[in-house]
């Protein structure tokens, strides 16, 4: 007995031994292993008088581009991962010739940096980390390895060779307010948020804004009720706070934030039981869900920016110098949002679902542009092609420099054409609107709610990309219910 | 007529066949090779991309060290309590609470004002006193199904497992309500802790933290002397064996019983400390929801592998790190191989849960000889 214990405790050391011997030996190994190569550079020496200055220019092309993404949930989530993954899917396959991709799903942010370390060691030299939670990490991440590119989506912080990008859904969400001030009856309207985040909370009002603009004209008093679930992904969670919003407050027409089907699974369900609330799509096509109660809903093409960061890598535009004003903020003109909840299989796009077309087009409202009395599907409509037409816009939302510009209409260039549009002819955020801080003093992110606890912007005002970005004040008519 | 009949018999005479460390390999090689018949099945994934995968992950460190130390951690903790047959299911609350005490000390209570102006030396000292009021505070919330057991004799498996929700759900409170931060950009989640209070990175090895590697190797060293060379150490294991025999020696077994659950709770109460001040830096809402990475339950599976023996945490520690980063690896292969929209992560966890499978029914092996007997 004693000796087979003896036995058993050195068999045990040999094992302890043998690993940390391995990996101590592997240590030992990976100091001596080459380094992933530094960027090719040449030294450009230009002759100034009288002083010279020595430039270093990296100048290599790559003929080919190996991309990674890292995605924060699982790519089966129906939402947020999912719609990135599609966009790898749809570039690797487009630039097949050139781009080799590889991806890691449901990474937390504690895990992220062993992630990247192994994916650079597998030779990738472009990652894209697809959580604003992954800000910090990808930083810390961008400096260790100068030589490779990084796109962080969602965030602010943005270094020689990292770049940030984001699709926003804010111009979508307005045309869906517009239907739901349409479709409610009892005026209520309930919106699940996954935080109230300035994101979240410039979706929300602009989906009020559009249900007012419609709500009042119809004799209907709009209020829109808010539940925040502090979590992206939490199905069970989303539901019972969309039962609240119905079964308490009467809310029957929801939209929401939260990167599964189960609000619309939800409502489909309460349809069955002869009780009709009205949902739209969050992010990806999820009318199949709910076929009686999505009406419409909010889609996002991520492919469109991944394809053009791939282009320029590829091209040589984008290099691991040059990505510190790189920040994406495509909108609808860009074709990286889009309205609805559907993808047919030649892959259009259903921006409105078909059975509730005949009721939209009953309804009549006043465009509040032009004075005209249209009907309501021609109004979502009309809006639609006055924010996706803009041609100049998209070169102002592809740099940090320019995004101010984004919001100035038209300039004035003279002669007789004098005024020439070069934004959007229609946004949601002009004044007047009255609201109220959901932030308010060093924890605001605007000027407004760090002076005050209301905020009210003139007639006539057009918020800017800041304002739209930092957005911390609901419009009066939107009601915080708090956590849950 | 034929008969088939398995026999199970316990074995009897031990050999080296049979030894532990023996049984740990062959286990956890069969249980590979069930996992990836199964992959092979899907996929037809070639067995070299497998199995060399599964070799690359072990010699490779980055993704593997920091699971294993904090498992090795929460590893001992729970195994000290196996041996005195508490069975500590609640260190996952345990950890959430030394997370707590961390971040108290370093961000709401009087030291906080150390790491703003203290210089380096008084940094150092507050460091190791919130390192350690996680650890009280993981013992206070393991004392709690201690003394139920140890004075009405109420099972602290059920207790435990509910109280780690409670535990989620006070750190949620305070997270979301009290404790709530002002730079998060309107996140629900605590401000991160200062600069000054994080442990240190070792440079060339981000993924490891100096103070880490230090207290797991110190934790794990003072576990093995308590339980092998102690008196304590000797008590507890009559406990899980024999508390008949603690009883009529003259000794007080509601005390054991006391001092294994704070011990075990102080330890679990460490790895939470030093994970927030290492690693996480703040406090995120719904932490319930896998933010705590579910180490206080993986290291139970960590503790159960080692066979009540402390010796073998670490190599359980490894394996099933090792399983989780595999898992990871192995999603590049698969991803080519699976139908396009098919999650390789999914399947990758199914794989991992094979293996384990696997390998934890070989295991009997080592106690018990197995026989297929046909008779006519």
């Amino acid at each position: 007995m004693e000796r087979s214990r003896v036995v058993q405790t050195l068999a045990a050391l040999v094992v302890i031994v043998a690993v940390v011997a391995g990996l101590i030996g592997f240590f030992v190994g990976s100091m001596q292993v080459a380094r992933p190569a530094p960027p090719t550079t040449v030294t450009v020496v230009k002759t100034i008088t009288p002083s010279t200055i020595t430039v270093p220019l990296p100048v290599s092309v790559p003929e080919k581009v190996r991309a990674a993404w890292i995605y924060v949930g699982p790519i089966g989530d129906l939402g947020w991962s999912y719609m990135h993954d599609l966009g790898r899917r749809v570039v690797e396959k487009l630039f097949k010739q050139w781009l080799e991709t590889t991806y890691y799903e449901s990474v937390s942010e504690a895990e992220l940096l062993s992630r990247i370390d192994e994916l650079v060691r597998a030779g990738y030299t472009t990652i894209f980390t697809t959580s604003f939670d992954f800000m910090d990490k990808t930083y810390e991440a961008s400096m260790k390895y100068s030589n490779v590119l990084f796109f962080h989506c969602s965030g602010y912080k943005r270094r020689d060779n990292m770049g940030t990008y984001f699709a926003d859904l804010y111009q979508i969400y307005y045309l869906n307010g517009l239907i739901a001030g349409a479709l409610t009856k009892t005026g209520k309207i309930g919106y699940v948020a996954a935080f109230t985040i300035p994101e979240v909370i410039r979706h929300i009002n602009a989906f009020a804004i559009g249900a007012r603009e419609v709500g009042e004209q119809l004799g209907k008093s709009i209020e829109v009720y808010v539940v925040e679930l502090g979590a992206w992904f939490a199905p069970d969670k989303a539901v019972d706070a969309a039962r609240y919003l119905v079964e308490v407050l009467g809310v029957d027409v929801i939209a929401f934030t939260e990167d599964s089907s189960a609000i619309v699974e939800f409502a489909q369900e309460l349809y069955g039981k002869g009780k009709v609330v009205y949902v739209f799509g969050h992010y990806a096509p999820m009318y199949e869900y709910g076929p009686d109660v999505v009406v419409s809903g909010q889609l996002v093409r991520w492919e469109v920016i991944y394809a053009d960061i791939l282009v320029k890598i590829r091209s040589g535009v984008l290099n691991t110098v040059n990505l510190k004003h790189v920040d994406y903020w495509y909108l609808l003109n860009t074709g990286a949002v889009e309205l609805g909840a559907h993808v047919f299989e030649n892959g259009t796009v259903m921006t409105v679902n078909p059975k509730y077309i005949p009721e939209l087009k009953r309804i009549t409202v006043r465009d509040k542009l032009t004075g005209e009395r249209i009907s309501l599907y021609d109004l979502v409509m009309r809006r639609y092609e006055q924010m996706r037409n803009a041609p100049l816009l998209q070169s102002l939302q592809f740099s940090a420099i320019t995004h101010e510009l984004e919001s100035i209409t038209y300039v004035d260039i003279g002669g007789k054409e004098k005024k020439y549009l070069t934004s959007t002819i229609f946004d949601p955020f002009v004044g007047p609107l009255e609201g109220w801080c959901r932030y308010t003093g060093d924890r605001a992110f605007t000027e407004y709610c760090r002076k005050s606890d209301r905020v009210s912007i003139s007639a006539g005002i057009r918020l800017g990309h800041a304002d739209l970005w930092n957005m911390d004040w609901f419009v009066s008519w939107v009601k915080y219910l708090g956590a849950r | 007529m034929v008969k088939v009949s398995i026999v199970v018999t316990k074995r009897s005479r031990k050999s080296i066949a049979t030894s532990t460390p023996v049984i740990l390999l062959l286990s956890l090689l069969l249980g590979l090779v069930a996992s990836y018949t199964l992959i092979w099945t899907f996929s037809k994934l070639d067995p070299i991309s497998f199995f060399s995968t599964f070799y690359q992950t072990l010699i490779s460190y980055t993704g593997l060290l920091e699971p294993l130390l904090f498992l090795t951690i929460l590893g001992t903790a729970i195994s000290i309590a196996f041996y005195g047959s508490f069975w500590n299911v609640g260190a996952e609350g345990q950890y959430v609470f030394g997370m707590l005490g961390a971040i108290y000390l370093v961000m709401f209570s009087p030291v906080s004002e150390v790491f703003l102006n203290g210089d380096s030396a008084a940094n150092g000292v507050a460091k190791l006193l919130a390192v350690i009021s996680g650890g009280l505070l993981g013992l206070l919330w393991s004392l709690i199904p201690g003394a139920l057991k140890a004075y009405t004799r109420v099972s602290e498996v059920p207790v435990m497992l509910l109280m780690n929700y409670i535990a989620y759900s006070i750190s949620d409170y305070l997270t979301a309500g009290p404790w709530k931060g002002r730079y998060t950009y309107g996140y629900i989640r605590t401000d991160m802790i200062p600069e000054s209070s994080r442990l240190t990175v070792i440079s060339g090895l981000e993924v490891l933290r100096y103070e880490v590697v230090i207290a797991t190797i110190a934790v794990f060293a003072i576990a093995y002397l308590l339980i092998e060379y102690t008196r304590l150490g000797l008590e507890i294991k009559v406990l899980g064996s024999n508390p008949v025999a603690l009883k009529s020696s003259g000794r007080n077994e509601k005390k054991t019983i006391i001092l294994v659950s704070a011990i075990s709770g102080f330890i679990a109460g460490l790895a939470g400390a030093l994970r927030l001040l290492g690693y996480d830096y703040r406090l995120l809402y719904n932490i319930g929801d896998g933010k705590t990475g579910f180490y206080g339950y993986t290291a139970i599976l960590v503790a159960w592998l080692s066979f009540k023996d402390l010796r073998f945490v670490i190599p359980s520690a490894i394996i099933v790190s090792a399983l989780s980063s595999f898992g990871y690896r192995m999603q590049m292969f698969l991803k080519e191989l699976l139908p396009p929209g098919v999650s390789a992560f999914a399947f990758s966890q199914i794989f991992i849960g094979t293996t384990l499978v696997v390998y934890s029914l070989a295991r009997i092996t080592k106690e018990y000889s197995v026989k297929l007997v046909v008779r006519e």
